[in-house]
């Protein structure tokens, strides 16, 4: 058999499967993205790490400006099984120890950029402040990272998307749909800003930008 | 191009192998190997069931599986759906479906950059309709996830 037909035919089983209802991609506009591009613009090779689902229109948009472009999928990895230990409180969470011997094993200094997304907002609490400190080592002094918070009005249907970069401004937002392998990711919480510049407390410089859509972006600066 | 022409060796589900491999014509690993695969001429599959542990050089390399390890394509690299990658990437043509789990970076190593994805061709993410959609197109495996032509 043709070894394309034997993939395929894996495949084959899905057709049976009924179709999940999908949210509505959303294209909006991203001030903190286009901050970012003109913060690392002119500014010679450039490691950027993505940290959401991976999204090959952002690969293919970075590696276009010849950016060297890691990617890595942090929500996916934190629901790895290995990883829940029981807490304190004797509930079931994620061992941030466990999961940084995993995830984001990076030299310090590696990246110039780092797109965050909206990953804090439904990532389990034992993870969230680990991670932020993680990213920071791994940021290159001056080096950039944004991230999205969902506001207090975003409630707790709100859907975990993917992040499509569709212009120097524009995100496409993708929900991640519950038909696929990935777990659909619950809101965890709501960040207000002082929550926000408390958990980047070791950046030098954190700048808002209060977007229509219940959303906040934040761009640091290490 | 296709990246695919006759199937000439399948490691089966079930199947482990330990140790390197190398050769000349295309192979499809739907079983374990665990070394480092050398394939300067021709492809490498590694289908849903597969599990290569191994660093691969490859002209294509096709991914549904799960691989740990560093992926070269002289050409064409593509990452499906059901992929999971932990390693680097690299090929002249990258190919990455959305699903695809990958932890590592992605280098195109030609002046011309021809990522591809479903979102480009108007496909819905993560939904089953997507990967049937991609079952169902025709060959060559050029297009079935994407427009890297």
């Amino acid at each position: 058999m043709d070894m394309l037909q034997r993939l395929r035919g894996s495949r084959a089983a899905a057709k049976a499967t009924p179709v999940a209802a999908v949210p509505p991609v959303v294209l909006r506009h991203s001030s903190g993205l286009l901050e970012l591009t003109r913060a690392l613009a002119g500014c010679g090779s450039i490691v950027l790490l993505d940290l959401g689902a991976t999204s090959p229109n952002n690969i293919a948009y970075f590696t276009e400006l010849g950016y060297k472009v890691y990617s890595e999928d942090v929500l996916g990895a934190s629901t790895a099984p290995e990883l829940r230990v029981v807490n304190g409180e004797g509930n079931s969470a994620a061992d941030p120890e466990l999961f940084l011997q995993q995830s984001l094993v990076y030299s310090e200094g590696t990246f110039d950029a780092v797109l965050c997304w909206d990953v804090a907002d439904f990532m389990e609490e034992s993870l969230v402040r680990p991670v932020v400190q993680r990213l920071w080592a791994s940021l290159k002094p001056g080096g950039v990272l944004l991230a999205i918070f969902h506001s207090r009005e975003a409630g707790p249907e709100t859907v975990c998307g993917r992040y499509h970069i569709a212009g120097d401004d524009s995100l496409e937002v993708r929900p991640l749909a519950s038909g696929g392998k990935r777990p659909v990711f619950q809101l965890q919480r709501s960040f207000h800003n002082r929550h926000i510049e408390n958990l980047y407390r070791d950046f030098s410089s954190v700048k808002f930008f209060l977007a229509r859509d219940h959303m906040r972006e934040v761009l640091l600066v290490k | 191009m296709q990246p695919q022409t006759a199937l000439s060796s399948v490691i089966s589900t079930g199947v482990i192998i330990r140790g390197d491999i190398s050769g000349s014509s295309d192979l499809l690993v739907d079983g374990q190997v665990d070394g480092v695969i050398h394939l300067a001429e021709n492809s490498l599959s590694v289908g849903p069931q597969g599990e290569v542990k191994a660093n691969v050089e490859a002209k294509n390399i096709i991914v549904a599986g799960r691989v740990e390890g560093n992926l070269v394509a002289t050409d064409r690299l593509e990452l499906r759906k059901s992929a999971v990658v932990i390693g680097d990437i690299a090929g002249a043509r990258v190919t990455i479906e959305e699903g695809a789990f990958l932890r590592g970076s992605i280098e195109v190593r030609r002046a011309v950059v021809a990522v591809a994805s479903t979102a480009a061709s108007g496909a819905v993410p993560d939904a089953p309709a997507a990967s049937a959609a991609a079952a169902s197109a025709p060959a060559p495996a050029a297009s079935l996830f994407g427009t890297t032509e």
